[in-house]
């Protein structure tokens, strides 16, 4: 009887266990995540990578952090970000030391959805420097690090990122070879679309480039992403379809520009060329134009000097006029 | 008498000076332009010599380095015909993909208001709704492409709603639709602290006629909540006793219920304090704790400004957003959650 009891219990609390596993969810933290078409590459050959942001229902709106790979084994060939969940890179995806990808961007109104692509890796593995050379590592990883995700509650709230990683095995002959890379570079090699469409405006303003007349500009590339960004400043307006772009200078920049034409007489002109080479040039007209102010100032001095000259020429019929009658009185 | 004659004669000639002075910059002009030399080349060119020369397009297998790429055509193969002319007929035209789709959005927000759609965080379209809030726009001419489309609207007083955002990939002569968009309510408070036991009212807009319900969350996370119904013009009011809460700091958000399934997004906070004493809500419609260069508007601008200061200490102005003395992400966050494009 009391061994039956026993049981009961045991398997009550097991039931319960059971019940507790399953109906108590823990709340879950938002997390970075690779994904990949194989977790298998060929030795020498490329590799794409996709970093996603899921974001677990709460609302992300910036994000930023490190990825950290082995150089020893891997070379970074490619990151491409077109399509990205982020609107706005403050630091675009970039190796910033040997083995050390940083990024941190940004996205208004935030992200809440689960599979939000952030942005592409493409390395190429080490392979065997000779047919007996089989030295070159057999697994390799990249691993998320020190990333930061900030909520869209006006705050500026920060929330745990639990940290991630990808790893893949290089081997001689695999099973499954991944294909996405070498579709990735012709997909790359097709983008024959430019940036989209965008506005630079210049401004003025004392917290930023001393309060000069700066140019502030940001476009977008939905396939290859923008590699960076020219500015031009040109008295003449440029005809673009007959590209003679190519004839003036540019100035590769990135962040707000300080014109070198503080007066605003010259055309600027400011071109996003993506990671394929195709280009997008935005103009802004000049705000003051030389060639109409020197056109007014020619024109008023014209108009003064007309005046100057009449006012003189009718003070002096005057002046004469009244001599001549005095001198006629007189006369008389 | 001939002293005066001759001043008379001086007259005479400063009234014809501005003429003849008019008269000699016309003159000098006109030659000036007529002095500009002309360079006349001629050149003899022989059709069948295989050298495109003069005004040959081409000579025999001499193409003068065009194709039908150069050419405008998307491919095929240039000749020349006998009388040096360009033969194109080998040359072809593909029919133009669709490379461009569109975007129909609709959906309800307050009555005679404006709402914004944004591109990817740029202004794209502005569009306004009738009397009973609905609206419904289309986005055309957009490039294949994953995009994130964030819509928003502004109440009777200028003030902004939270950004509802819509990741949409665009198809080649596609149109989407973006449909069932419910625009979170405004809501503002009279009083940024108010005195335990008495009233604080919370305003806003929202659509018309619709269950308005009021989010308190205090600083330890207890939320309670209560709820209005907003009137045809799509305003609503709520007087709130504080005697029902603690002392403590809180912050109001609203969500609109247009049916049981149907509602919006909660809408952005209302800090306020139940404290000693009451102190009326300051409303700043511009150059509000995002708007950098005081515009009316948190956008590229800002964004620029604050890119300028990113990793440094100190910076100058209303740069430092979370008042921590640098400028880093978190300064990011809070300019995003001010966004309007």
């Amino acid at each position: 009887m009391i061994k039956f009891s026993k049981i009961k219990n045991c398997f009550i609390a097991i039931l319960i266990g059971f019940t507790l596993f399953f109906t108590i969810t823990p709340a879950l933290a938002a997390e970075t995540f690779f994904q990949s078409g194989s977790n298998e590459v060929v030795a020498g050959q490329l590799i794409k990578i996709d970093f996603f942001l899921n974001a677990e229902n709460q609302n992300i709106n910036a994000l930023e952090g490190n990825i950290i790979f082995c150089p020893c084994s891997l070379n970074l060939n490619k990151i491409n970000d077109g399509s990205s969940i982020i609107n706005f890179w403050v630091k675009k995806p970039q190796i910033e030391s040997d083995g050390r990808i940083i990024f941190s961007g940004a996205v208004p109104g935030g992200f809440s959805g689960s599979d939000g692509f952030l942005f592409s890796l493409t390395f190429q593995t080490r392979g065997a420097e000779s047919e007996s050379d089989t030295s070159y590592p057999q697994n390799s990883e990249i691993n998320s690090q020190s990333v930061r995700a900030f909520l869209n509650d006006g705050k500026g709230t920060e929330i745990n990122i639990s940290p991630s990683g990808f790893n893949f095995t290089v081997c001689d002959v695999c099973e499954k070879s991944q294909e996405n890379a070498s579709e990735d570079i012709t997909v790359l090699n097709k983008d024959n679309n430019p940036p989209e469409v965008f506005a630079p405006y210049i401004i003025k303003n004392p917290e930023i480039l001393d309060g000069q007349w700066a140019l502030v500009y940001y476009a977008q590339d939905k396939e290859s992403g923008i590699s960076h960004y020219e500015v031009s400043e040109t008295k003449d307006k440029l005809d673009l379809n007959k590209n003679n772009e190519k004839n003036v200078s540019w100035a590769i920049t990135d962040g707000p520009y300080s014109l070198k034409d503080q007066e605003l007489k010259n055309y600027v002109y400011v071109k996003a060329v993506d990671k394929a080479g195709n280009e997008r040039i935005a103009m802004v007209l000049p705000q003051k134009s030389e060639k109409y102010s020197h056109y007014i100032y020619i024109k008023s001095c014209a108009i003064i000097a007309a005046i100057v000259l009449l006012a003189a020429a009718f003070v002096f019929i005057c002046r004469c006029r009244s001599k001549i009658s005095k001198s006629d009185e007189y006369h008389k | 008498m001939n002293k005066y004659k001759w001043k008379k004669e001086i007259m005479v000639f400063i009234c014809l000076l501005p003429f003849v002075l008019a008269g000699i910059f016309f003159i000098y002009s006109r030659a000036q332009a007529q002095t500009d030399s002309i360079t006349a080349i001629v050149k003899v060119s022989v059709c069948g010599d295989n050298i495109a020369e003069g005004s040959e397009d081409c000579d025999g297998s001499a193409l003068d380095g065009q194709t039908c790429l150069s050419l405008g055509f998307d491919g095929g193969t240039l000749s020349c015909d006998p009388g040096c002319v360009f033969n194109t007929s080998e040359c072809v035209t593909l029919e133009p993909e669709e490379t461009n789709g569109s975007v129909i959005f609709s959906g309800k927000s307050y009555p005679v208001s404006a709402v914004i759609i944004l591109k990817d965080g740029q202004s794209a379209a502005v569009t306004a709704t009738d009397v009973n809030g609905n609206f419904e726009t289309t986005l055309p001419n957009i490039s294949v492409g994953i995009y994130t489309f964030s819509i928003y609207a502004y109440d009777n007083n200028s003030k902004p709603s939270g950004l509802l955002n819509y990741r949409v990939e665009i198809s080649g002569g596609e149109i989407e639709e973006v449909a069932g968009i419910t625009i979170t309510p405004t809501i503002s408070a009279d009083k940024s602290e108010v005195e335990k036991g008495k009233n604080i009212t919370f305003f806003g807009q929202s659509v018309p006629r619709s269950r308005v319900v009021i989010y308190l969350v205090s600083d330890e996370g207890e939320e309670i909540s209560v709820e209005t119904v907003s009137g045809a013009d799509g305003l609503y009011s709520y007087q709130f006793d504080t005697d029902l809460i603690e002392q403590a700091d809180y912050e109001a958000g609203a969500r609109t219920f247009v049916s049981d399934s149907r509602f919006s997004a909660r809408s952005g906070a209302v800090d306020f304090e139940v404290g000693e004493e009451s102190e009326s809500a300051v409303t700043v419609r511009c150059g509000g704790i995002a708007d950098l260069n005081n515009d009316c508007h948190v956008n590229l601008i800002d964004f620029s400004i604050l890119i300028y200061w990113f990793g440094h200490d100190h910076p100058i102005g209303k740069v430092d957003l979370d008042n921590d003395k640098r400028v880093s992400l978190t300064d990011f966050s809070i300019l995003m959650y001010h966004w309007t494009g």
